[in-house]
């Protein structure tokens, strides 16, 4: 017993990932897939319009940013599996009085989910399941939770990554309500 | 010293000169047995490591001196940093952890070279394994040199640094990524064994005992490096989480699951002279896997939250080194894995036997190790399929790696009493059943204590308490007291080999740890509520009062500390004080929590910040159990020394 073809299957296994590798770094290096945009934010351009089923039955049907079109609203990326979700929800509660608040809910379990609002209280105007996270995907969130702040224009005015909480509301979410011409 | 940062760069260049001479002068000097080209090649190793000792010291000395002409003090540290910081400044950026990568790898090789000298048994398999730690030192200290220099000076002078990330500042990262780097960079010995014996054709219990030693002391250094980070993100992160499947964590995570599959196998191939082939394709993955690791963490290839560098140029040189560095080895594998054991006449083991069970702790850890990898390069292999973005969270790693590991600890306490080559199920039986009673008897008190618990809660609680009566079972086997008098166990105990003493040790801390996953997976706790000074609120039976909210100037931040007294059930009262720290030369903020920690776990108050007016956020999370986390962490890595420490340095013939 010198050579058996199952010796071979680390290898081979090796360079398909090696090859998967390759491609996603000179897809990087071509610019033509980009790691860092998902890491840098959509800050100033138009949100894209997303439309996603909603998580509790209201009035309207469906979960729409183009409905919103023509008045300023934030958007709230959240989940119920997300530590630090849990940590800005007094915070998110409070950015809710000055302008609506549309939550993204992503890769989540509904029944969770609901469980979440009900322990740390539901600021939302509505919200849309995002079940794979392409909504998020397409609004530049990487990572949550995130909030972003979108004019009447639908230019994203501010686009804030990680947990929300007092000095962020009085710093970066203040200048962006101001912007807006809302006072805080 | 002014120009301590060129003698710094001339060193590192030097040691990459002599790192040449190591593996070109052991390689030669393993093929032809020839004593004289040994020597050198030892010679080379110690010095190289005495070289890259200055050089790190060198660069040590300019972020000590705050030394802002180079470019690398300039942009990640600040004359205002403590000293501390200012030392772990070096490594908390790519250039400066690069150079303690290699730091740490010639320190092996130095380790290596020193029993190299003095072994007679086994010189060449050591000498190629020298060589092969050579060319590993060689590739990586050109990649310093010549894409991630830290040494290069800056033209026009900062009047001060940038800072280092606050997030930084603290003495976890002083400890974690040298503790960390110990544990991946320590698998590159056991790497180049397994390659020493492709090259010579031979994997036999003589190999294994040089390796194992390596192996266990890389895999306590991992299991503390990981702990570490862990803790680190608990304690300043003020998340409340001790593990959350990021891709980083994950990359530190399947060298660990390999590296405890490889100590297992390796203790196989060394008592019973089977499993050669599997166990050298573990050593390579093991240290492939912390290649791998540092390349997904360094390369931008996946998004992270603990972002490091994305460069993908650096991306794709790592990737080169990783092809030369696994690829070959594995094609080595493919051709010569049918040789490994070809001088040993392996006698096939009974299925109800330790090897079996042995084998099949190898089994689960590789699966569970191709499940973590398959979550986090799975974004990856879809994108590069049809484009899309997705993002793989914690519920998918729960789901699949938490039945896998709950198996493994189902088997853990029975293989230790399994016999070698064939054990009887008689003579097992009178050792499980007990274990079975104590367990169902420990997990009935525990039902009735605590109430409401799920399955899951259960099963975990159990396979707990299971793998303490396991180790409980084995001390009993060292003691005599299956089948001996009692008179004489304490002696025996005494006398137990340091080998067993650590493995239970180790197995014990597994159970531990098992039970703090437990305690903080089903049983926390947390209650957020917005108070005045002077408002209470409640968490299980105590009562948090905000005292006070006042601004506090540190070192290098300002910070504003609320303090909250806890009062007890019985009356007893303690404070906490939750800081939020501004440092203004980063321009970035962290939340500095309050824990009260205690053998049943911790309690935990955040600070949300607040003005007078509208109240102040206050958190309030309960941890059961979250310190058996770490306390398990701590008794398997001293476990594994002691292992170490006990483990023979030849083979002695049974």
């Amino acid at each position: 017993m010198t050579f058996r073809p199952v010796f071979i299957i680390p290898v081979l296994v090796f360079f398909l990932f090696v090859g998967v590798s390759l491609w996603g770094l000179l897809a990087i290096t071509n610019g033509n897939r980009d790691t860092q945009s998902i890491g840098f934010s959509m800050q100033g351009q138009t949100i894209p319009s997303v439309t996603l089923p909603l998580l509790k039955v209201t009035d309207q049907d469906e979960f729409s940013l183009n409905n919103w079109q023509g008045q300023a609203y934030a958007i709230n990326v959240w989940a119920s599996w997300c530590p630090p979700c849990r940590a800005e929800a007094p915070a998110i509660e409070r950015l809710s009085d000055h302008l609506p608040v549309l939550g993204i809910n992503q890769r989540d379990e509904q029944e969770n989910a609901l469980d979440f609002l009900n322990t740390f209280g539901d600021p939302y105007t509505a919200i849309g399941v995002d079940r794979d996270g392409r909504a998020s995907i397409e609004i530049g969130v990487q990572a949550l939770p995130e909030t972003l702040i979108i004019g009447p224009d639908g230019t994203i005015i501010l686009h804030h990554r990680g947990p929300i909480f007092a000095n962020e509301m009085n710093g970066v979410i203040r200048d962006a309500l101001i912007t807006l011409g809302i006072t805080p | 010293m002014p120009h301590g940062t060129e003698i710094g760069h001339f060193a590192l260049a030097l040691a990459f000169g002599l790192t040449i001479t190591q593996a070109l002068a052991l390689f030669a000097g393993a093929r032809s047995s020839s004593a004289g080209m040994i020597r050198l090649g030892w010679q080379a190793a110690i010095m190289a490591f005495i070289l890259v000792v200055i050089s790190f010291a060198m660069l040590t000395l300019a972020f000590l001196r705050s030394d802002f002409s180079v470019a690398l003090v300039a942009s990640h540290s600040h004359s205002l940093k403590p000293w501390l910081y200012k030392v772990s400044g070096v490594w908390g950026n790519h250039e400066g952890s690069l150079l303690l990568w290699v730091l740490i790898l010639t320190l092996f090789g130095a380790l290596m070279a020193g029993q190299l000298r003095r072994i007679s048994d086994g010189r060449s398999t050591m000498a190629y394994a020298l060589s092969i730690q050579g060319m590993i030192s060689l590739a990586f200290i050109g990649l310093i040199l010549f894409t991630s220099n830290p040494f290069l000076r800056l033209t026009s002078l900062p009047d001060d640094g940038n800072g280092l990330n606050p997030i930084l500042q603290d003495p976890g990262l002083a400890f974690h990524p040298p503790m960390l780097y110990l544990g991946y960079v320590g698998l590159s010995v056991g790497f180049a064994f397994a390659v020493a014996a492709l090259i010579e054709g031979r994997a036999d219990a003589r190999w294994a005992v040089l390796a194992r030693r390596w192996v266990l002391l890389a895999w306590a250094a991992l299991t503390a490096g990981i702990a570490l980070g862990s803790w680190w993100a608990y304690y300043e992160l003020g998340w409340g989480g001790w593990w959350f499947w990021d891709p980083v964590e994950n990359a530190s995570l399947m060298p660990w699951l390999v590296a405890t599959a490889l100590i297992h196998s390796l203790r196989v191939v060394e008592k019973r002279n089977l499993f050669h082939s599997w166990t050298v394709l573990l050593a390579i993955l093991g240290f492939g896997l912390s290649l791998i690791g540092t390349f997904i963490v360094r390369s931008g290839l996946l998004t992270s939250v603990h972002a490091f560098t994305n460069d993908p140029t650096r991306g794709i040189v790592i990737l080169v080194i990783i092809m030369i560095a696994v690829g070959i080895p594995l094609m080595l594998y493919a051709m010569r894995a049918g040789t490994l054991g070809r001088d040993t006449i392996a006698e096939a083991p009974a299925l109800f036997s330790r090897e079996t069970a042995l084998q099949a702790n190898n089994l689960l850890l590789v699966v569970t190790t191709v499940t973590v990898l398959t979550g986090t390069l799975y974004p990856l292999v879809i994108e590069a399929v049809n484009g899309a973005r997705i993002s793989v969270g914690p519920p998918f790693f729960e789901a699949s790696v938490g039945p896998l590991l709950g198996l493994m600890l189902f088997f853990l306490p029975v293989a230790p009493l399994l016999a070698w080559k064939q054990a009887s199920f008689s003579k097992i039986w009178r050792q499980i059943w007990p274990m079975l009673m104590i367990t169902a008897v420990l997990l009935t008190i525990v039902l009735m204590l605590i109430s409401g618990m799920n399955a899951f809660a259960i099963a975990t609680i159990g396979l707990g308490i299971w793998v303490m009566t396991g180790v409980a079972a084995d001390l009993f086997a060292v003691m005599g007291l299956w089948r001996q008098h009692p008179t004489g166990a304490w002696r025996r105990l005494r006398g137990i080999p340091l080998p067993r003493l650590g493995m239970n040790l180790a197995h014990l801390g597994v159970a531990v740890f098992t039970i703090g996953v437990a305690g903080v997976s089903f049983f926390d706790d947390e209650v957020i509520k917005r108070l005045q000074i002077g408002d209470h609120m409640t968490s299980g039976d105590a009562q948090f009062t905000l005292t006070s909210v006042a601004p506090v100037i540190g070192p290098n931040y300002n910070a504003t500390a609320a303090t909250v007294v806890k009062t007890a059930a019985n009356g007893e009262s303690s404070e906490f004080i939750s800081e939020i720290r501004t440092f203004p030369v980063a321009r970035s903020q962290t939340t500095e929590a309050a824990i009260q920690t205690g053998f049943l776990g911790d309690t935990y108050v955040v600070f949300g910040g607040g003005t007078p007016e509208e109240g102040f956020v206050i958190h309030i999370y309960e941890k059961p159990f979250i310190t058996w986390i770490w306390g398990g962490a701590g008794l398997m890595v001293i476990g594994g020394i002691i292992t170490m420490l006990g483990h023979p340095t030849r083979r002695q013939e049974a």
